[in-house]
């Protein structure tokens, strides 16, 4: 893999590194996708009826679980920026 | 002065009753040891301090008639699990400052026991790594030899119970985090069937394969342990309902064992650990087990499923890490920049890695020949296992592929870390409970473990064969 290839991903995934770091991370994923790669040659191995996904997903009622405001001032708190009860975000643009 | 040392849950709640030392005395005595030995071993990244506040509501509990096991039992929380109005970190620098909102189930199950927990123990980065070398609170030491690693991701909570900072303690294992680590502490690391224990407040790694369970010094700690946090909660969607686990078949150990021949001869498989392994199964044989081999031809693809598998769930699950609402926020001009800072600068190496690399496999080119393909395999294992378990009670191997090794031995090459999990992926992947049992001395006098599998829901197989290898070694 290469810095570009990276530097691609980083951006997809939101991270800032250097490109030291992203070089590093370039020469790590060879070996590592090489040893993943691994499961192509094992697909062959599983039977066609045994490679069907058995689990579903699991939904709860659309139902309201706390009582409004229960927990708002424990996550205000938190904020690194509020203004009365807002969260304050940098500008997008 | 309390024995700490051989100390188990079962002794110590008969002495609490009987009024041989209190709750506090007993808390005391952990407070003093964590005192002495913590700064050299760094189990602990806080003790609380409300830990003598906690002993007195289990003294109310013994003297009103409701204490239960677990009540008055000092312990160690793993640092990724949430105690209301306490930190809880998972040992990473983006959550340095997250106070929690809430209990965690398990945390509320056991507050409820009575159970006193002592502080929250040291991890490797978001449960990323298998030698606690990765937090950021730097790293934990082995207690029984300081120039070794205890282990990981769990090694905090290895640690504090085997320098005696608590009697017993949680961690959470998404590829071998309990198991790996109770091993390399000459513990008993045990994790449970999928579902079996909730994980609402843990703070997710894989949301497929994580798991909560016990370290303990004896299969019957661990196993009180379990019983106390073992309980359905609809907050978790996955946790499994009591109809489910009746549906489950219980019928009687068979004593056979089940042993996958072909796993055990790949590459990096120490000598040591295999004579150990093999002494094992000849110990149980000898107790009137009977050994079969069996045959898993998918098997030794586990780590690769899991490579994919789990970075896919950690970069989607890291996702809500941005800075915004909690945790590290590095000032930026715009939106997009303060995300990429506080990314960049919250999460370690090992987790940068595990982002990318998952991201890599969900992208658009990636997506079937990474991660389709793995979730094929998977079934496929899964599959694979359910039939062996068919004719076996249970599948053994060693914990891990080769002894405890010491600090930097793997941490500069990423893979070599990887493989320590060979051996305690497949459990994760297949959803099965699975328990590490002492079995040992590598040649270097560090301990091993000894690893039993066992089908969905029969933690009941691991317990019993597991006490019964207890006392064979």
């Amino acid at each position: 893999m290469q810095l570009e290839d990276i530097k691609k991903l980083a951006e997809m995934a939101r991270v800032d590194m250097s490109d030291e770091q992203m070089s590093q991370m370039a020469h790590d994923f060879d070996g590592i996708l090489a040893y993943v790669g691994q499961v192509q040659e094992a697909v062959k191995l599983v039977e066609e009826n045994d490679a069907n996904f058995t689990l579903n997903n699991v939904a709860r009622e659309d139902v309201q679980t706390n009582r409004g405001g229960e927990y708002t001032s424990k996550i205000i708190e938190q904020f690194p920026d509020q203004n009365n009860g807002y969260l304050k975000v940098k500008q997008i643009l | 002065m309390i024995d700490l040392k051989n100390l188990t849950i079962q002794k110590a709640h008969e002495d609490m009753k009987s009024g041989v030392y209190t709750p506090t005395q007993l808390a005391s005595a952990y407070l003093d040891v964590i005192k002495e030995k913590n700064a050299d071993i760094n189990a602990y990244v806080e003790v609380y301090d409300d830990v003598l506040e906690q002993a007195k509501i289990a003294e109310s509990k013994f003297a009103d008639g409701t204490a239960t096991f677990m009540t008055g039992i000092p312990m160690a929380l793993k640092d990724n699990m949430l105690r209301n109005g306490y930190i809880a970190s998972a040992a990473s620098n983006i959550l340095k400052n997250y106070k929690s909102t809430y209990d965690a189930f398990v945390v509320k199950q056991l507050k409820d026991a009575g159970a006193i927990f002592l502080g929250r123990a040291n991890m490797d980065d978001a449960a990323m790594g298998s030698s606690t070398e990765t937090s950021a609170y730097g790293p934990t030491k082995n207690p029984l030899n300081t120039d070794y690693v205890p282990g990981g991701s769990s090694g905090g909570s290895v640690a504090a119970v085997a320098m005696d900072g608590a009697l017993v303690a949680l961690g959470s294992d998404t590829g071998g985090s309990i198991r790996q680590p109770a091993a390399f502490t000459n513990l008993v690391g045990f994790k449970p069937t999928y579902g079996a224990v909730s994980r609402s407040g843990i703070i997710a790694m894989a949301s497929s394969l994580d798991q909560v369970g016990p370290i303990a010094k004896n299969v019957a700690d661990a196993e009180i342990l379990f019983n106390a946090i073992n309980a359905h909660d609809p907050m978790d969607g996955t946790s499994a309902s009591k109809e489910l686990i009746g549906t489950i078949d219980k019928s009687p150990i068979k004593k056979k064992i089940g042993i996958p021949r072909e796993f055990l001869k790949g590459d990096g498989i120490d000598a040591d650990v295999l004579k150990n392994f093999d002494e094992s199964c000849e110990k149980l044989k000898n107790a009137g087990y009977e050994l079969v081999d069996v045959s898993l031809p998918l098997i030794k693809y586990s780590l690769s499923v899991y490579y994919i598998v789990q970075p896919a769930e950690v970069s989607s699950n890291l996702g809500r890490y941005d800075g915004m609402r909690y945790g590290l926020n590095v000032e930026a001009g715009k939106l997009f920049d303060v995300y990429a800072k506080s990314r960049g600068q919250g999460f370690g190496k090992e987790v940068l890695r595990r982002i990318i690399l998952g991201t890599y496999i969900l992208s658009h080119g990636y997506y079937d020949a990474y991660y389709n393909t793995a979730v094929k395999v998977r079934e496929g294992i899964k599959k694979e296992l359910a039939n062996v378990f068919k004719d076996v009670d249970v599948i053994v191997t060693p914990t891990t592929p080769t002894p405890p090794f010491k600090f930097g031995a793997k941490s500069k090459d990423p893979l070599s870390m990887y493989m320590s999990d060979l051996f305690c992926v497949p459990a994760n992947i297949a959803g099965i409970p699975a328990i590490s049992v002492p079995s040992g001395l590598s040649d270097d006098g560090m301990p091993l473990g000894f690893q039993m599998m066992a089908p969905h829901f029969r933690e009941d197989i691991l317990f019993t064969i597991g006490k019964d290898f207890e006392k064979l070694v």
